[in-house]
């Protein structure tokens, strides 16, 4: 199985690319090839602009943050690539391939995948039912898995990644039942199974502690080992500075600031963006 | 006497099943009293008019209107919720209507001479379809379908085609209404639309949530029960709907998640903590 699913991916590269490097993250500020190409995005609701043009990239081997204030437009860009939000146009390229106008799964088939803001679990599956649901394997051959009894096939990689995220000790508790910080890890875990190249972590420190967020952060590093480039949303700075290469500040939909961490908080205009100008 | 009770018993029974299959991808159908009409006139024009024999003319009738049910559901299934059961609903008043105006199988009035359905026929046929579902709710397949009744959205943005699996149920269960259906008309040697009003499909619906919509022997107590128990209580046979109804409205109350509420976890964490006899 582990050679089908090496073709699969292999399938979708693109003829003339330089194969990926799928090992752990290269060293932070290496820069990769391009992973995801957004340009000029653009997405409305009614009046509001809440994508203005929008355009950055993800490099293979980076954790790129994405930080803004509330509003800003952030949540919007990750539904638009993740075919959540059909974009009023721009374009999404995720390694050579146009992705703007795909369905949901098959987006998700090509190795994007993401946690949300608000948890989203299966809440009365159990732990490791969510966790094996989201197995690559299966996923896009709904109609074969009918054939498929032995849960062996399943048990061992899905164990591997609850235990990666502390989560093995309730493998069999229903989701729905999962302490607040437990069921965000579960969230990456079932992210992972999907063995995306391209992770997208909503906002996943919201309404945790400091102590939590700690520890979240080092559960955040031990997922990257399994993907190629994440993308971060988040409040949280610490964490932001913690984990990412690179930052892209947004405000009103727009990109305001771009670069290291060290430049980006000092940018004069991400300060008024999270602060206001001093005048108010 | 005896005979007529247990047939519709298991006609009853597979009706059921036919909306626990579309239920299984999270969609409530109010249209497999239609889809129920469609098998008995089709296997009935098949026997009568084509003359072909009964065995030949169901698998012929299930086939057609799964594919039937399969065209109707992909726009059908862009609606959700209530306004899935208003749509669903509106394909049974359609279809009894249809059936009122085309003279070629005798309208308003009624088409027989059907004959040659027996007991234990829908006897093999109840044993096959529970052998059926009985085997998806031990396969992956089983995951894949709970994920996308809990959320369709996560399940898709897994790489999940929930759209496609719920076209698929929507068909599976439509074939299985159908041969209900066929089986009836041929047991009844005559059938008129009427016998297939809203109130059919509304009744079906009534089974599956009386009995528990979790596991497929929760449709089938309920149709069991709700076929048998009317008849026991014959001194009251004018108050049959009012029995009905309040027996509903009780179990709703005081069971709210049916008779048989129980969802059977599909893997455990590892042999050792499987306890099969478990469940919740």
């Amino acid at each position: 199985m582990a050679a089908d699913d090496d073709t699969r991916r292999t399938r979708h590269r693109g003829a003339g690319e330089a194969p990926m490097n799928i090992g752990p993250l290269a060293p932070a500020g290496a820069g990769g090839a391009v992973l995801l190409e957004v340009r000029d995005l653009v997405k409305r609701f009614g009046g509001l602009q809440a994508l203005d043009r929008l355009s950055f990239e993800v490099r293979a081997g980076e954790v790129l943050g994405i930080i803004g204030p509330n509003g800003a437009g952030k949540t919007a860009l990750v539904n638009c690539i993740t075919g959540f939000y059909a974009c009023d146009g721009g374009t999404i390229r995720f390694r050579g391939e146009e992705i703007a106008r795909l369905p949901m799964h098959r987006i998700g088939r090509l190795g994007i995948a993401r946690t949300f803001q608000n948890i989203r679990l299966f809440r009365r599956m159990s732990v490791l039912e969510n966790v094996v649901a989201a197995q690559r394997e299966w996923v896009a051959r709904p109609l074969r898995s009918l054939l498929v009894r032995d849960p062996e096939v399943f048990r061992r990689p899905a164990l591997e990644l609850l235990e990666r995220m502390r989560l093995a000790g309730r493998a069999d508790q229903p989701a729905g039942t999962l302490a607040y910080g437990d069921a965000r890890r579960l969230e990456i875990a079932r992210a992972l199974a999907a063995r995306p190249r391209l992770l997208f972590l909503d906002e996943p420190a919201a309404g945790m502690n400091e102590q939590e967020t700690e520890a979240l952060t080092g559960d955040i590093r031990l997922a990257l080992e399994l993907v190629d480039s994440v993308v971060v949303i988040e409040h949280d700075i610490e964490l932001i500075r913690a984990l990412s290469n690179r930052i892209v500040a947004m405000d009103y939909g727009r990109k305001i600031a771009e670069g290291s961490a060290e430049s980006v908080f000092a940018d004069p205009r991400v300060v008024t963006a999270y602060l206001g100008t001093g005048g108010d | 006497m005896i005979q007529d009770h247990l047939f519709f018993t298991g006609i009853n029974i597979l009706l059921a099943w036919s909306v626990y299959i579309i239920l299984l991808s999270g969609s409530l159908s109010f249209a497999n009293g239609a889809f129920m009409a469609i098998g008995a006139y089709l296997a009935g024009v098949l026997t009568v008019k084509a003359g072909l024999p009964l065995p030949a003319a169901l698998p012929i009738a299930g086939a057609a209107t799964g594919v039937l049910g399969a065209l109707l559901a992909y726009p059908a299934l862009r609606t959700r919720g209530v306004y899935l059961i208003m749509v669903t609903t509106g394909i049974t008043f359609c279809v009894q209507v249809l059936l009122e105006n085309i003279d070629y199988i005798g309208g308003v009035g009624g088409f027989g001479g059907m004959s040659g359905a027996s007991l234990w026929q829908v006897g093999v046929l109840v044993i096959l379809a529970g052998a059926g579902l009985w085997w998806l709710s031990r396969s992956h397949l089983q995951r894949l379908l709970d994920a996308v009744r809990e959320d369709d959205q996560v399940a898709r943005a897994l790489g999940i085609d929930a759209v496609y699996l719920k076209v698929v149920c929507f068909g599976a269960g439509a074939a299985l209404a159908a041969l209900a259906g066929g089986l009836f008309s041929h047991y009844m040697a005559f059938v008129r639309p009427e016998h297939f009003g809203v109130l059919v499909s509304v009744y079906v619906v009534l089974y599956v949530v009386f009995g528990g919509v979790n596991n497929l022997w929760g449709a089938l107590a309920g149709a069991v029960l709700l076929t048998l128990l009317p008849e026991l209580i014959r001194g009251l046979a004018a108050w049959r709907p009012l029995v009905f109804g309040a027996l509903i409205v009780i179990l709703l109350l005081v069971r709210p998640e049916g008779l048989l509420p129980w969802r059977r976890t599909t893997i455990r964490a590892g042999p050792g903590t499987a306890e099969p006899g478990k469940r919740r």
